[in-house]
């Protein structure tokens, strides 16, 4: 009985077990059902979640043509700009030819993102052509499914909707002047096309070639010599071969000789044996009318001459016509000369030392007419050993007078740079007749200092000394100034002041807008880039007092910034300044192929 | 006992699993259909009338998923004669000429509603004129 209780006990709890078995794998499977069922809602649910994004994203987005054109070749060639507010996508380019039938469309695939206000140009990158005089509807198709359209070519109307290129590059809001170059403005005032307009910085240090202002100056206070024709002819700043001719005038005697004999005896000195008629000496006469002497130390004279007719600077020598007994080395006379017919006179030689009469000469040199005229001689006999005669019978003097060509030109600057690194007195010579050269020499205020000498034709350049205030003299002398008996002449081609500094290129170009629309609510300057220098690249724009900047560099590309605050009138006026402006040795450029205004509400 | 509980249990839980995996098999493939149909979006972008009497639909496919045109109206009047394009896959950013002779005879300047319906049901819609 116990027993059949037990098992009827066990198979119960066994058959409870096994249905607990089937009712819970019957709820784990519905837990997983209802797992995956949630899963997949989930999944749904994200789906649709995304969807309206893509579909948010959508309406926001928005895409305009900012040019439409065709560059050589007639290629296809366009800009466009985000204006939306989410990266756009563009994936399609489709061309429509309505002109024929039946109509045809042309479909180009692209890969071009677009960040929202970033303008994109030269699209597409394959070649299009669009032949010319032809219109084309162009689309862009977008990864988010909007299709914008545009009609080329572009109306007016369209291509002036909110896009307005700078009008001129001749405005000067600083009153400071440019610095460099445009190649081409107008290549900035389409496009992007590829035509642009390269900026080169101009060199600020560079050279300064001033020409000679005046040849009236007279800093020294002596008069000019030689003469000089056509002045202008050295003027200008680069040779022409057109000469300003300087030649040396005659400063000496006018030329010729003679011989002044003895022609008179004043008997100061009266101490030798006269023989003949006073003044014994006047020719060469012995023995008719001569002197002699055997005592030591006497002495006889003063012996006078005519005047001389000749003129100038007289070149004189004293020639006596002598002997004595005892010939080489022995008893002599010695010869003084007064030159002032009132002095004591100066021994200037010794002559009458050789046995055999003739005629010893001593140079007496450089003279003045008036001291020619004044000269008088007397004799001082010397002995030597035993007593013996030293007999004189002619005393002369030779008279010469030679031509002295000389030059002395003074060349006046009135206005020079004084404060360069460098500063050069350039001179060129083109020709030039005789032998002689020119000491050039600059005024210091009291005096000449020399700077050098021009040796030769062609350029002789001197560091222009004494360079100090705008007033600079200088002044052209001839190296042989006295008994120069040759003419010479130069033909001067250009007499200049080089001056300059070390090179430092700059960079400082305004333009200018002067009718735009200044009250929209989004005003850009849009600024196309193409090759640029590795200087950077300023963009400052005028407030009205100073400049603002607004670009710390240039990009190729597309460079945009918002410029409202500055917008406040019709004119707008920004400038393109080099990065370094100091001591900048290198020349940098930069290639600009559009700038605008982009506008709009 | 155990036996019959085991036929039993074995029986409701047979049942039950059907059951579950019926409605959720269901309930999944109108998920799956649902959620392709919401991963959908084209765009027609472009409407050509040439003057062979055919228009030209350029269709963009700029949804998730692939998709073919099944079906165009104007006006509210199937399309019947398709020249090409219907049918086609379009895969993702790509696009598709669908090109068809009009069921009726097309007004120069006037207006028509331009609807295309893929094969999962979505559509676009345009006004064109011609």
């Amino acid at each position: 009985m116990s027993s059949t209780g037990r098992l009827s006990h066990n198979k119960r709890a066994a058959g409870s077990i096994i249905g607990g078995v089937f009712i819970l794998l019957i709820l784990l499977s519905g837990l997983t059902f209802y797992t995956l069922n949630v899963n997949v809602t989930k999944d749904f649910t994200e789906t649709l979640q995304e969807m309206q994004q893509l579909d948010f994203e959508r309406n926001k987005e928005n895409v305009e043509f900012a040019g439409v054109s065709t560059t050589g070749g007639n290629k296809l060639n366009m800009t466009v700009r985000n204006t939306g507010s989410h990266q756009t996508h563009i994936i399609w380019l489709i061309v429509v030819d309505e002109t024929v039938t039946p109509i045809t469309q042309e479909c180009h695939q692209l890969d071009i993102y677009v960040e929202p206000a970033e303008t994109v140009s030269n699209l597409p990158q394959e070649d299009i052509t669009i032949p010319e005089g032809e219109g084309r509807v162009i689309q862009l198709v977008t990864e988010l499914g909007n299709t914008f359209s545009h009609t080329y070519p572009t109306s007016e109307e369209e291509d002036r909707d909110g896009y307005d290129f700078v009008d001129s590059n001749t405005s000067d809001a600083d009153n400071s002047i440019d610095k460099g170059t445009h190649s081409l403005f107008s290549g900035q005032q389409y496009g992007p096309d590829g035509i642009v307009d390269t900026l080169t910085e101009g060199d600020t240090g560079g050279n300064i070639e001033d020409d000679v202002d005046s040849n009236t100056s007279d800093a020294d206070g002596s008069a000019d010599k030689g003469t000089e024709t056509s002045f202008a002819n050295a003027q200008g700043i680069s040779l022409d071969s057109n000469c300003m001719n300087i030649r040396e005038t005659n400063t000496g005697g006018s030329g010729g000789s003679e011989w002044l004999d003895c022609d008179a005896f004043d008997s100061t000195y009266s101490e030798w044996t006269e023989v003949g008629s006073s003044p014994y000496l006047a020719t060469q006469d012995y023995p008719s009318s001569y002197v002699s002497s055997i005592s030591a130390s006497t002495r006889e004279g003063w012996f006078d001459f005519p005047n001389t007719f000749l003129t100038g600077t007289l070149s004189v020598n004293l020639t006596i016509y002598s002997n004595n007994d005892d010939g080489v080395g022995d008893d002599r006379a010695d010869v003084y000369v007064d030159y002032t017919g009132t002095g004591s006179g100066s021994l200037v030689g010794s002559v009458a030392q050789h046995a055999n009469w003739q005629y010893d000469t001593i140079n007496l040199g450089s003279h003045t007419v008036s001291e020619v005229n004044n000269l008088r001689v007397y004799l001082e006999y010397t002995k030597t050993g035993g007593g013996h005669d030293v007999r004189i019978d002619n005393v002369r003097i030779g008279v010469r007078s030679s031509a002295d060509y000389e030059i002395d030109f003074e060349y006046q600057w009135t206005t020079t740079a004084c404060s360069s690194d460098n500063e050069e007195v350039c001179i060129y010579v083109a020709a030039h007749t005789g032998t002689e050269n020119l000491d050039v020499s600059y005024w210091g205020g009291s005096s000449w200092a020399n700077l050098g000498s021009i040796t030769s034709t062609g350029w002789t350049n001197l560091t222009a000394l004494g360079l100090s205030s705008p007033t600079y003299t200088i002044q052209l002398v001839g190296t042989t100034e006295s008994s120069d008996e040759y003419q010479d002449d130069w033909d001067i081609d250009l007499i200049t002041l080089h001056t300059w500094n070390a090179s430092n290129y700059e960079l400082d170009l305004e333009i200018q807008w002067t009718s735009v629309d200044y009250d929209e609510g989004n005003e850009w300057l849009c600024i196309y880039g193409g090759t640029m220098g590795s200087e950077d690249i300023l963009v400052d724009v005028w407030n009205g007092t100073a400049w603002i900047n607004v670009f710390i560099d240039l990009s190729s590309g597309w460079n945009s910034v918002e410029v409202s605050s500055y917008l406040v009138s019709s004119s707008l006026t920004i400038r393109f300044r080099g990065g370094t402006e100091t001591s900048d040795a290198t020349k940098d450029s930069w290639e600009i192929d559009a700038t605008f205004l982009h506008v709009w509400t | 006992m155990i036996l019959i509980v085991s036929i039993v249990g074995a029986a409701i839980y047979s049942n039950s699993v059907n059951m579950l995996g019926s409605s959720s098999s269901s309930f999944l493939v109108q998920m799956k259909r649902r959620e392709e149909s919401a991963r959908e979006r084209f765009s027609i972008i472009a409407v050509w009338w040439n003057n062979d009497k055919q228009l030209n639909l350029t269709i963009l496919n700029y949804g998730k998923i692939d998709l073919a045109i099944d079906a165009v109206y104007i006006d509210g009047t199937a399309v019947t004669t398709f020249v090409s394009g219907r049918g086609t896959t379009v895969t993702r950013k790509d696009i598709v000429s669908v090109r068809f002779n009009p069921p009726f005879t097309i007004q120069d300047g006037q207006t028509y509603e331009l609807v295309a319906v893929s094969e999962r049901g979505s559509r676009d819609v345009v006004y064109w004129k011609a």
